[in-house]
């Protein structure tokens, strides 16, 4: 019988030490997952801190490239830009992505210097893209900035993305032309119609930055979508038909192209759009063109903006991707 | 059942060695038990005030980024440090660090980093600090606001 008692009470004892034990490490299962769960929420927000933090970079990056210097610059900052970069919702010929990586060092042009990326983030894993559409809104650019955490870092491998528009001075809003009841000139007289009455606040040298990043970009009058701005120094006489109803161009004959005497366009070529010539000289070709008040360099800005500064688009951060 | 067989019973009980082993095997639970919860507090402080110290560090980092009057004056005043303590007495010091990130002649304020770090007293080592480091950059391109 002493031997039964000695069993229930060693029994008991047993099962108070499994209750304690198992109770014990539940709780220390609780505290870990609570942890855990708190440690990653801290890595999720460094991970975004520096993914932020390299979107702002890209961001300031841009604004050095776009401030106070000559817009041909555009051609140089996406001089290596590449339609095969872009995110698979972006593949058709008017998107232009370029990626910028640590580890492609010259993905710029020489000329632009560039700032150094933040300390946190594990280089061969990280990249900015900066994304436009040169048809539509050459002036807009999308910046998606991806990092992931380095070794250096408590939450190594943590990743986040981030992404806000800019706006960026290659265009100007668009103001119709005031138009003034002026006499009409005589026939003989040869008076090259002035460039703002046609084109409002964009200059020559922001159409021509336009036509270049069109053309970079691989848009042709055959592609599709299809160029809708040329800008053409050449003296060569012109032969191709250019735009269509739907779609008109703009075909700016420049002072270079003039020089001389500006080109003539062959009588097969037919123009549907706005043909303009920067001088004088043109009066002594005839044009044949379907006039068209082409919208080609109409571009979408907020009114009363200041477009001659890189500025955030407003409302356009997200931490997501495209 | 006999009266005198519920006597032999109830004086049957448990021997002193008995009681003894059970003691000493409930009490090196316990004492496993024990340690386990002093292992979880341990733990479950030691995130707090890792958690505590991120917030504080994000809190400031996100002053910086918006330009109201009192993060603006928190960054023009020449004390780049402030001493924080929670309700159980635990002293955080937070400081920061501005610099700026530039190339050959771009505008200094162009792109500056924060460095901001937390330091509190460590639960795990007697007179060692824990400290939390945190950087944010910011650029100074201006957002279209509308007129």
């Amino acid at each position: 019988m002493n031997q039964h008692s000695g069993m229930a009470s060693l029994w008991t004892a047993s099962c108070l030490i499994l209750v304690t034990s198992l109770l014990g490490w539940l709780t220390l299962r609780s505290v870990m997952s609570e942890t855990q769960r708190s440690q990653q929420q801290m890595f999720a927000a460094q991970a975004l801190a520096s993914s932020e933090s390299l979107l702002e970079t890209a961001i300031a990056q841009i604004d050095s490239v776009y401030s106070g210097q000559d817009i041909a610059i555009d051609s140089a900052f996406w001089r290596n830009a590449s339609n095969s970069q872009c995110p698979s919702p972006l593949t058709s010929l008017e998107w232009q992505c370029l990626k910028w990586t640590v580890s492609g060092v010259g993905t710029f042009d020489p000329r632009i210097s560039q700032l150094a990326w933040p300390e946190s983030i594990d280089l061969p894993n990280s990249s900015v893209l900066f994304v436009r559409d040169v048809r539509m809104a050459p002036h807009k650019i999308k910046i998606m900035a991806q990092i992931s955490l380095n070794s250096d870092q408590p939450g190594v491998g943590s990743r986040a993305t981030v992404q806000q528009s800019l706006y960026i001075p290659i265009s100007a809003p668009w103001t119709p032309p005031v138009s003034e009841p002026t006499p009409q000139p005589a026939p003989t007289e040869c008076t090259p119609i002035e460039w703002r009455t046609q084109f409002g606040n964009i200059t020559p040298a922001q159409l021509k930055a336009i036509s270049t990043a069109q053309a970079q970009n691989g848009l042709t009058s055959v592609s599709q979508p299809s160029r809708t701005v040329y800008w053409i120094d050449s003296p060569l006489t012109w032969t191709q038909s250019l735009g269509t109803n739907s779609s008109p161009v703009v075909l700016i004959f420049s002072d270079t192209a003039c020089a001389l005497q500006c080109p003539q366009i062959a009588s097969q070529a037919a123009i549907t759009g706005m043909v303009y010539f920067q001088s004088s000289n043109a009066c002594q070709n005839p044009v044949a063109l379907h006039t068209l008040n082409a919208e080609a360099h109409h571009f979408d800005w907020p009114t009363g903006i200041d477009a001659s500064k890189v500025q955030r688009v407003s409302g356009s951060w997200k931490n997501a991707g495209f | 059942m006999p009266f005198h067989h519920l006597l032999k019973h109830s004086q049957a009980g448990f021997t002193v060695l008995e009681a003894l082993f059970a003691s000493v095997i409930l009490a090196l639970g316990l004492f496993g038990s024990f340690q386990l919860s002093t292992a979880s507090m341990a733990a479950h402080q030691s995130q707090r005030n890792l958690d505590l110290a991120s917030g504080l560090a994000q809190d400031l980092a996100e002053c910086w980024q918006v330009p109201s009057a009192y993060c603006i004056s928190q960054f023009q005043s020449s004390q780049n440090s402030s001493t924080l303590s929670t309700e159980a007495g635990i002293q955080f010091k937070r400081s920061w660090n501005t610099t700026s990130i530039s190339t050959q002649g771009t505008d200094p304020m162009l792109l500056q980093n924060l460095k901001i770090s937390v330091k509190w007293p460590s639960q795990d080592k007697f007179n060692s600090t824990s400290e939390l480091s945190w950087q944010i950059r910011r650029a100074s391109t201006p957002t279209w606001v509308g007129l």
